[in-house]
């Protein structure tokens, strides 16, 4: 009952998100709309049981891809363009051919779906007394610890990459050297003068 | 599940080279950043060669007599009991991965004076090449789809890289650029056919699928599915290779990227690709031999034709040798596209000679400087016989290896592909190849032709570095010498062929 409630709650806003990322004048409201989208779409997830899906799409598309739209965004010139609400024809042919592909395809297969009587949750192996992010962690760190470990080392090659590719010695600035601070001496940094009287220093 | 808590060394003692690499890499970027900026460059490039070196004793030290396997999936058994393992080695890869090992050092070797004269010597050069040949290991060890995605992605992200070393150089990058978008594309289509073999079938594992296709279930239930994903797999796969028709970054690539990054692209990728390439269709895809069959030979003969013509309009001898690249892996594939497992071994021999030639020609490009500017065109060459009578000697030898003239490697190993061609009744392939090997002749003649006929008032940087020199002449000799003496050539890659077999046999 409850996750009833839950479900048409989080589809319903999901919608309702997705549709303001597509209507919305400013990008950055879309953005936000795209965010809340996420969220719901997790919570769709956890209520399947697959919530290390779920967290992986609070963290990978929220944390990451989303704040990164928004860092373009905010880089991005944000005046508004000028919309005349003139399409051309071809455009919208388009548009509502692909459209028209996609919403077919999602009727087929939701009536195949119901046809054959199976329920969505079948697709999600669900152990009851363990979580899957327990079951996940169980085959990477022991039957598929070799392949982890190798794409550890592609995203190690992506680390160096950046680096070698973008990073380059600025002429002038400053940078702190703690050991040269430290190892300054009073004979180098300490001058002893005696002013005569009237005069100061000069 | 008990198995699973304890530690059992037997289960990653094979693997021992790939860790050991691995550890390698992780202290030397480590190194590299803590030590001094006036030594980084020597100190990483001599620790990059001792461990290369490890790497090399730590595979020729276990040659296997039976197949081994690593890195078991102890929860996923075979019907026959056997567990399922990500990792192989055999005699197979242990020849495929001494010869990248080799050819990673020999092509290390040729960096240092091109990268001080451009000034841009960093060590990370040395840790991507590492990185890259950690990945190639892991490609040609993968007994399993997964291990050989990670592997290639491995090693493909960091030619990425080394292509766009020169970043301030608008060439570099933008060929690091294309390599990168192409090679993802690639990559895709790779993976997509995975996942259709994976959906099909059940299984990533080789030994899996070969037993399913045995079976003969998944071929009858869903045999137009599986020509489609292996049509997929062997697309991804055939760029990696530069294949024709998925050729077409190799010419930009090589010619944008940094002379001793392509040296070392157009041998240690090629040697994994292909290697794992064979495996792959030898053993998992032996029950769909009809079916790869049209494809290969397909690949083979537009390999040849693309890269025998399109070399001949050539004047950037690296666009030249990319182009010469693409055809000698078509003169490759004649002999897997009998898909017969005999024929395994003339693929292979003609691998490592046209390693062994490209190596040296690249040496020779990397010796030659005029007006203290590296030599691309090839009319840079002419006169070269009169001014630098070595050199000119070397790349003519190359050349005429190249080419296919006896008493060469270069065309033993062709005469050998073309009789395994014929004698497994593909007499017509092997028709064409013989004729696109006539045009094939023509740009590599043409080179010779430049270097004694043409004359050239132009004075070449005389000093060649002695590592370069020595790189040179052993390729040379190396190509002579297995001219004359063919036979030595042959043993090893029938060694290998013979693991192959036994690891079919022992399955099916």
């Amino acid at each position: 009952m409850i996750a009833d409630i839950l479900f048409f709650m989080f589809a319903s806003i999901l919608l309702a998100g997705s549709l303001g990322v597509v209507l919305s004048k400013n990008p950055m409201y879309s953005v936000l709309f795209l965010v809340l989208s996420f969220f719901n779409a997790a919570g769709l997830f956890l209520l399947i049981g697959a919530e290390f899906l779920g967290l992986l799409l609070m963290m990978v598309y929220v944390g990451a891809i989303a704040v990164m739209f928004l860092f373009v965004l905010m880089t991005v010139d944000m005046t508004q363009q000028d919309d005349d609400g003139k399409r051309s024809p071809l455009f919208v042919t388009l548009v509502l051919v692909t459209g028209g592909v996609l919403l077919f395809e999602i009727i087929i297969s939701i009536l195949a779906g119901v046809a054959s009587n199976t329920r969505l949750s079948e697709f999600v192996a669900t152990q009851s007394d363990v979580q899957n992010i327990v079951q996940l962690g169980q085959v990477l760190f022991t039957n598929y610890v070799y392949p982890f470990i190798a794409v550890s080392m592609i995203l190690l090659v992506g680390m160096v990459g950046a680096i070698v590719l973008t990073h380059r010695k600025r002429e002038g600035a400053l940078k702190q050297d703690i050991s040269e601070q430290i190892g300054r001496t009073r004979e180098e940094s300490i001058e002893i003068v005696t002013p005569s009287l009237g005069k100061g220093i000069s | 599940m008990t198995m699973m808590n304890e530690f059992n060394w037997h289960f990653y003692s094979a693997g021992i080279a790939e860790i050991f690499v691995m550890v390698v890499c992780l202290v030397l970027l480590v190194a590299g950043a803590f030590s001094h900026k006036s030594v980084e460059g020597k100190f990483v490039r001599n620790l990059t060669m001792l461990g290369l070196l490890g790497a090399l004793v730590m595979v020729v030290g276990h040659i296997p007599e039976v197949r081994e396997f690593a890195f078991p999936v102890v929860e996923h058994a075979m019907p026959s009991g056997a567990m399922v393992s990500l990792f192989v080695n055999d005699k197979f890869t242990v020849f495929l991965k001494v010869f990248i090992i080799l050819s990673a050092m020999l092509s290390l070797y040729l960096v240092d004076d091109y990268m001080t004269r451009k000034k841009t010597r960093k060590y990370e050069y040395d840790i991507l090449i590492l990185l890259s040949v950690l990945g190639a290991m892991i490609m040609v060890s993968a007994a399993d789809l997964l291990m050989l995605y990670i592997g290639l992605e491995l090693m493909s992200f960091s030619l990425y890289i080394l292509t766009a070393f020169h970043r301030k150089e608008a060439k570099s990058s933008e060929a690091g650029l294309k390599y990168f978008i192409l090679g993802s594309i690639a990559s895709g289509l790779l993976l997509f056919g995975m996942s259709y073999i994976y959906g099909l079938t059940g299984e990533t594992s080789f030994d899996g699928l070969q037993q399913a296709f045995a079976s003969g279930i998944a071929i009858q239930d869903a045999a137009m599915m599986l020509t489609f994903a292996m049509v997929l797999f062997i697309t991804g796969m055939a760029f990696k290779i530069s294949a024709a028709p998925f050729h077409m970054w190799t010419p930009d690539v090589y010619e944008g990227a940094p002379t001793p990054v392509t040296a070392y692209m157009a041998i240690v990728p090629k040697i994994a690709a292909m290697g794992i390439f064979v495996r792959v269709l030898f053993e998992p895809l032996m029950y769909m031999a009809d079916q790869w069959q049209q494809i290969v030979i397909a690949l083979s003969i537009l390999s040849m034709a693309v890269g025998s013509l399109m070399a001949i309009v050539q004047n950037n001898i690296k666009r030249l040798l990319a182009y010469s690249s693409i055809a000698n892996i078509g003169f490759m594939l004649v002999p897997v596209a009998t898909a017969s497992i005999h024929a395994v071994d003339e693929a292979m021999s003609y691998l490592l000679v046209y390693c062994m030639m490209t190596l040296g020609v690249f040496a020779v490009i990397l010796s030659l400087r005029l007006r203290e500017k590296y030599v691309e065109r090839i009319e840079d060459l002419s006169g070269l016989s009169k001014t630098n009578p070595s050199v000119a000697a070397a790349l003519a030898i190359l050349m005429f290896s190249l080419a296919g003239v006896p008493p060469l490697a270069g065309f033993m190993v062709k005469y050998q592909a073309f009789k395994v061609g014929v004698e497994m009744g593909l007499t017509w392939l092997v028709i064409v190849a013989v004729l696109l090997s006539v045009v094939s002749a023509y740009y590599c003649l043409r080179v010779v032709k430049v270097m004694y006929f043409d004359k050239g008032s132009e004075v070449y940087s005389p000093e060649v570095p002695s590592q370069i020199r020595f790189i040179m002449w052993a390729m040379v000799a190396l190509v002579v010498g297995f001219g004359i003496l063919p036979d030595t050539l042959f043993q090893i890659p029938a060694i290998i062929q013979q693991s192959l077999m036994d690891a079919t046999t022992f399955n099916g």
